[in-house]
């Protein structure tokens, strides 16, 4: 790959990765250390990926990796069963309360999110990948992304509504999930 | 399928529209456009995905991330010849893998925004480019200056930049500057990288010695009056304090 097509292929992605890296990583510093070593492996590497179009997947997907090489925890799964039932619904207060926040604090709130159903979820709001690309990115079937995105999305309601409760004071519970049996 | 299924589905509905042509999600989007409970949650969802979305991606980089970037991957690919005898090769790639492995959060520091992005790009730098090799001897005045046990570095190092260019090793670029590479051998490897000072560079680019660690490598930062210093060995810490 010349050096001209590498720096576009940065201009296109460094950015997006970036806020990836920083929903994953939550340190700045930390976040844009994951961004070069992505573009370093991608420098080392590149050239072995055959379809060029899968460059954005891929990308993804070694930031990815590159973080959970270094993060290596035990991940809480939970069961889709034991989704509330209205956990599925976004209250309106919680629409307007998202809109009147910095970018700043969503991405602080998204933070919040259980790490399983958070990468998923940022690689959603990025819009950059499809749910068939994500579930290549993780390396998960399709089924699996779209559980983790409900209720990732359930948890980031929550999160936001006890927000917008502790100006409204209302009371807003936490979603819990069911904890399977680990491995 | 039931409605529950369709919000199932249609949570992975992005809401800039991009999905409208995927075949999975196009039934559960029609029975929203029959169902009109369904049509007001699909209405309010987007509302929600929108507003996060937007949110998220308001958020912007740091400003000398891309340069760094594309500094560091400048230097990666193009090496001079004598940083890349073939155990160099075999060591690099060791180091890649070790990498991989160690990348993981540096001691918390603040040590201004460009020696902290300095020191990153050093450490990444060693480890994909010519981890252990010396070349000293190649950079005349200052490289014998550094080479000699006697000196301690922090009694300043005798490198205006018209010096720099003459004895440096190699030259990088990092966030738009140039940063002048001397590498060098007392006790252990070291690789110190020097930039010229600019006015437009904070106070805690210039502070005392701040130490980081980055995996298996430590480096350590400071400044004087000319010029911003990042030095990076794999033999630690106390290494670097050793010979400051």
């Amino acid at each position: 790959m010349s050096q001209d097509a590498f720096t576009q292929l940065v201009d296109a992605h460094y950015a997006p990765l970036y806020r990836f890296a920083l929903s994953l990583a939550r340190r700045e510093a930390d976040a844009s250390d994951l961004v070069q070593q992505t573009f370093f492996v991608w420098a080392k590497k590149g050239h072995m990926l055959r379809d060029v179009a899968r460059a954005k997947t891929w990308l993804f997907t070694t930031l990815y990796r590159e973080f959970l090489r270094g993060n290596r925890r035990s991940q809480r799964l939970t069961s889709i069963e034991d989704l509330p039932a209205d956990a599925q619904d976004t209250p309106a207060e919680v629409v307007d309360h998202v809109r009147r926040m910095d970018a700043d604090k969503v991405i602080e709130k998204l933070q919040e999110i259980d790490e399983v159903f958070r990468t998923p979820l940022t690689l959603f709001y990025l819009e950059d990948l499809s749910y068939q690309e994500t579930a290549d990115a993780l390396d998960v079937p399709v089924g699996t992304v779209m559980s983790r995105l409900s209720r990732g999305k359930a948890q980031l309601r929550a999160v936001l509504a006890r927000g917008s409760a502790a100006t409204t004071g209302q009371v807003v519970e936490f979603p819990h999930f069911k904890k399977k049996a680990g491995p | 399928m039931n409605n529950d299924e369709a919000k199932f589905i249609l949570g992975a509905y992005r809401p800039g529209g991009h999905d409208s042509g995927d075949p999975v999600l196009a039934e559960a989007l029609e029975k929203a456009q029959r169902d009109p409970a369904l049509r007001v949650w699909l209405e309010r969802e987007q509302a929600f995905d929108t507003a996060v979305s937007a949110k998220l991606r308001a958020v912007q980089p740091p400003s000398g991330l891309r340069d760094a970037i594309l500094a560091g991957a400048k230097v990666s690919r193009s090496r001079p010849t004598w940083v890349r005898p073939l155990w160099v090769g075999l060591a690099a790639a060791i180091v890649l893998a070790l990498t991989l492995w160690s990348l993981r959060p540096y001691t918390s520091a603040d040590g201004g925004f460009f020696t902290d992005g300095l020191a990153r790009f050093a450490a990444l730098d060693v480890r994909g480019d010519h981890a252990g090799a010396v070349h000293a001897n190649r950079a005349g005045v200052v490289g014998a200056w550094l080479q000699d046990p006697t000196n301690r570095l922090l009694a300043g190092i005798p490198a205006d930049t018209a010096r720099l260019q003459a004895d440096r090793c190699r030259v990088v670029r990092f966030a738009g500057r140039d940063v002048f590479e001397i590498c060098f051998k007392r006790d252990a490897v070291f690789h110190v990288y020097i930039s010229p000072r600019r006015n437009s560079d904070s106070a805690s680019d210039t502070a005392a010695p701040m130490f980081r660690e980055h995996g298996t490598l430590a480096s350590v930062s400071w400044g004087d009056a000319r010029n911003i210093y990042v030095m990076v060995t794999d033999a630690g810490v106390d290494a670097l304090r050793r010979i400051l």
